[in-house]
């Protein structure tokens, strides 16, 4: 009955098992209903844009995409999935389940980064992909829409399941942060902006949309990469932490 | 506290025995106002985090000093700098323009401060445990009520009159000292007036749910949520203006500028310089009313009028 | 213990754990090898620590552990050998009982999860079937949802924080015989407890913590003879309280006799002759022998003999 002698190290089998634990684990009801709602509102924005046959689609239609979906809809949805995804685990208690078994710990970091994503794509990214396409901007703001709603998705996921990790009341602090350095600071100050993962996507997303640079803006190429790299170095530490730090 | 004469079960000249059993406090009562003080000091530490370890205390005192942090850089600015040219010290904002510089503080501190405030006495069941007291539901909210419009006080008269003393030290502010003191007066009636508001707001939003992070998040994206939409609909669609009075991030200050005199924000894109019109003074004055009255109608349905067994 | 020549599953060398300024392991030396073991002491005497630390989810703050003669924070495979089951009762809420056990055969790449979890979960006398999510169980069911997880691996080391805590008589039983098994067939089971009876029944070795350090070691009746030799209290119910007192002191096997409530409570310092003479001495007074019952064999009275003698 020994069958546990020298198991292999990864297999797509337990990667996706602790991938469906974690969406699981995030997506309550409560949350997916919620924030689905704010979701749908980029849709009915859309929709109103729609059917206002203003002769500045494309401008409010970037609008939507900006000041809603970029600044508020993607971040905070981003916050609450991905700062749930270990942080609730670490909290109950219940990741023991998870952290004692023979799996390299960036698995674990990298399946609750997997999961946060795979919800926030739905509830978030995909109703404000379909507000744009919809509002008659025309489709390159809706392209502009999927890739930077894509790529903030990717690196807020990165960054908050870490902070979920590492700090209680992650979501408090994750508030904070957007707030005060992504919504405030890293508009006004244009060295900020560079560190900001909601300006660089924004830039990026408005040189798909082939929309006027934003305030602060800073050169395509940068938008994509500085929020990938982020990407990684939260995983990074994330996977560093649940190496070396104590598991309630 | 006072002994009385039933407590004794047995006496002479030398000795008294007393009663062993239960003895009610018979001490002084302090009444109904004391117990709301009481509750609401209570309240207001716990959402600063005081006599709670240091890791509590973090976040409520950084969101505090953001919003002072531009005061001291601008009071600095022109002690450092004396013999400026003088656009440098017009450039320093007066106490009207400050909350411009620390919205983000403001808002994030109402959305920190009420859920501490009312969700762990959901969670906690606690809330049965003050209602066994002299407070009854109507004096619990109302001690709630003081404790956050009370630390919210501290970043919205605080900071302007920081500023204005800061800047008066100089001679950078108000010429007399009817025109320091009316300045004071205006700090005082914007500062009340925001905190009364966002106080309104992020209390109706706790009062729904028993999860501060929820209530938190709850609060955030109703403020920023209205404000975004909002402008999505004047500024992108060209919508009616007056839709603008519905953004919640907006209007507190809008109220705020009118208090100091000041014209309103414009209501459309300042392309060309040519800046929009602000929304009317009786538009702002009203809409401020409504919102702050609809949010404590939710609020005083959600913890007077609802019966909560639990 | 551990046969000579073959190296410990578990070895501590000096382990010390603290938190801040509380010390909650100081200086801890022990191995263990295959059979049961019971880590004994009272609620917060550090057991739990310890099991977290053994099991690499917490530093050590000086010394070492090693499990399989490996550091078990630094490898994660080395978990493929391990099945625990912790104190704190949470589990995926959400999940069916075949969902959580079956998880944690997949994660341990055991090739057949599915059967490996139906074996686990009849091990421990609960229905696989069960389409409930784990939201709606008892404690003694998520105790042995807690054991079924744990075993479902065929580790060679069980670490199992209070195993029968919650469980009902019958399920106490059935589950020492499984570990009574496991033991016999080689592997390693640590078990905690803070209940003297339940460690009795495993008959096995046992090491007694306090306040962080260890007591006591070996085996159970070893331990129980060394405290053999401390005075004992006992309680002795029967009709003639008064004339059996005075014939039980006249034994000299009792160092002193009270009599309260219309029981005897005496003291002795050989318990075993003082149970053997107690019927003799009550025929001869013509009392009727009610009862005798220790009355200090009750962990705390252990736990102070244990650390008063230190």
């Amino acid at each position: 009955m020994k069958a546990t002698a020298a198991p292999p190290n990864f297999t797509m089998a337990t990667f996706m098992t602790v991938w469906k634990v974690f969406v699981r684990s995030i997506a309550t009801r409560l949350r997916v209903a919620g924030l689905s709602l704010l979701g749908l509102g980029a849709v009915a924005l859309g929709l109103a844009i729609h059917l206002s046959h203003s002769a500045n689609r494309p401008n409010a239609a970037w609008s939507l995409v900006d000041s809603f979906g970029l600044s508020l809809l993607i971040p905070v949805v981003a916050l609450v999935f991905a700062s749930a995804a270990l942080g609730d685990v670490a909290e109950d208690g219940t990741l023991v389940y998870l952290w004692l078994r023979p799996l390299p710990r960036w698995q674990l970091a990298l399946g609750a980064f997997g999961a946060s994503v795979t919800v926030v794509v739905p509830v978030a990214v995909f109703p404000l992909v379909v507000g744009a396409a919809i509002s008659g901007g025309g489709w390159r703001i809706a392209g502009g829409a999927a890739a930077g709603g894509l790529l903030a998705t990717v690196a807020y996921s990165a960054v908050f399941c870490g902070l979920g990790l590492r700090v209680r009341r992650a979501l408090a602090w994750g508030l904070a942060y957007l707030l005060i350095w992504e919504q405030a600071v890293a508009r006004v100050s244009h060295g900020a902006a560079r560190a900001s993962i909601f300006i660089n996507t924004r830039s990026l997303a408005a040189h798909v949309a082939q929309h006027p640079p934003p305030t602060n803006a800073v050169a395509w190429t940068t938008g994509l990469i500085f929020p990938l790299v982020v990407t990684v170095v939260a995983l990074a530490l994330t996977t560093r932490s649940l190496d070396r730090g104590e598991i309630t | 506290m006072s002994r009385r004469e039933d407590d004794v079960v047995a006496a002479d000249d030398r000795a008294q025995i007393y009663e062993p059993g239960y003895r009610p406090y018979r001490g002084v009562r302090l009444g109904v106002s004391h117990s709301v003080w009481a509750l609401a000091r209570h309240t207001a530490e716990r959402i600063m985090g005081l006599k709670r370890p240091a890791r509590y205390k973090v976040l409520p005192f950084v969101t505090v000093a953001i919003a002072y942090l531009p005061a001291v850089a601008f009071i600095g600015i022109v002690a450092l700098v004396p013999n400026s040219p003088r656009r440098l010290a017009d450039l320093i904002p007066g106490p009207g323009h400050y909350y411009g510089f620390i919205t983000a503080a403001i808002i994030l501190f109402a959305a920190l401060a009420a859920p501490e405030a009312l969700c762990p006495d959901k969670r906690s069941r606690f809330l049965g445990v003050y209602l066994s007291s002299p407070l009854n539901r109507s004096t619990y909210l109302l001690s709630k009520a003081i404790a956050v419009i009370g630390v919210l006080l501290l970043v919205t008269v605080g900071p302007p009159l920081l500023l204005l003393v800061g800047l008066a030290l100089q001679n950078e502010g108000p010429h007399g000292f009817v025109d320091f003191m009316g300045t004071v007066a205006q700090i005082f009636a914007a500062g009340v007036s925001l905190s009364l508001m966002f106080g309104a707001v992020s209390l109706a939003i706790p009062s729904l749910t028993d999860r501060r992070a929820f209530a938190s998040a709850g609060s955030l994206l109703l403020i920023l949520g209205s404000g975004a939409i909002t402008s999505v609909i004047v500024f992108g669609l060209g919508g009616p203006k007056n839709v603008l009075a519905l953004s919640i991030n907006r209007l507190p200050f809008e109220l705020a500028l009118r208090i100091f005199t000041l014209r309103g924000l414009p209501t459309g894109p300042q392309d060309g310089f040519v800046a929009s019109a602000p929304l009317s003074t009786g538009v702002v004055v009203g809409a401020s009313v409504g919102l702050t009255l609809v949010a404590a109608a939710v609020t005083w349905w959600r913890v007077v009028g609802t019966e909560v067994t639990r | 213990m551990t046969s000579p020549g073959s190296s410990p599953t578990i070895a501590v060398r000096q382990l010390s754990k603290w938190f801040g300024s509380v010390v909650a392991l100081s200086d801890l030396s022990f191995d263990i090898g295959p059979g049961v073991t019971a880590l004994l002491g009272p609620n917060g005497a550090g057991k739990s620590t310890l099991f977290r630390v053994l099991c690499g989810l917490a530093n050590p703050s000086q010394g070492t552990v090693r499990i399989f003669d490996e550091n078990p924070r630094a490898n994660p495979d080395l978990t493929s050998r391990i099945g625990i089951a912790p104190q704190q009762e949470r589990l995926f809420e959400r999940q069916t009982i075949i969902e959580f056990v079956r998880l944690a055969a997949t994660l341990h790449h055991i090739p057949d999860p599915d059967r490996a979890a139906l074996l686990a979960i009849e091990t421990v006398e609960l229905d696989p079937a069960d389409p409930r999510p784990l939201a709606a169980y008892s404690k003694g069911m998520r105790q042995r949802v807690k054991l079924a997880q744990a075993l479902v691996g065929d580790p060679d080391l069980l670490v199992l924080d209070e195993p029968l805590e919650g469980l009902d008589p019958r399920q106490r039983l059935r589950t020492i015989e499984l570990f009574r098994r496991l033991g016999d067939e080689g592997k390693t089971v640590v078990v905690s407890s803070h209940v003297l009876e339940e460690v009795e029944r495993f008959g096995s070795r046992i090491l007694v913590i306090t306040q962080g350090r260890l007591v006591a070691e070996g085996p159970f009746s070893a331990i129980r003879d060394l405290m053999d030799d401390r005075p004992h209290r006992l309680r002795v119910g029967t009709d003639q309280p008064l004339a059996l007192a005075a014939g039980l002191l006249t034994t000299g096997l009792v160092t002193g006799a009270r009599i309260k409530d219309g029981w005897i409570e005496v003291e002795t310092s050989d318990s075993p002759a003082f149970r053997r003479s107690v019927a003799v001495v009550a025929r001869d007074c013509e009392a009727r022998l009610t009862e005798v019952r220790a009355l200090d064999d009750d962990l705390e009275s252990v736990f102070a003999y244990l650390v008063g003698r230190r």
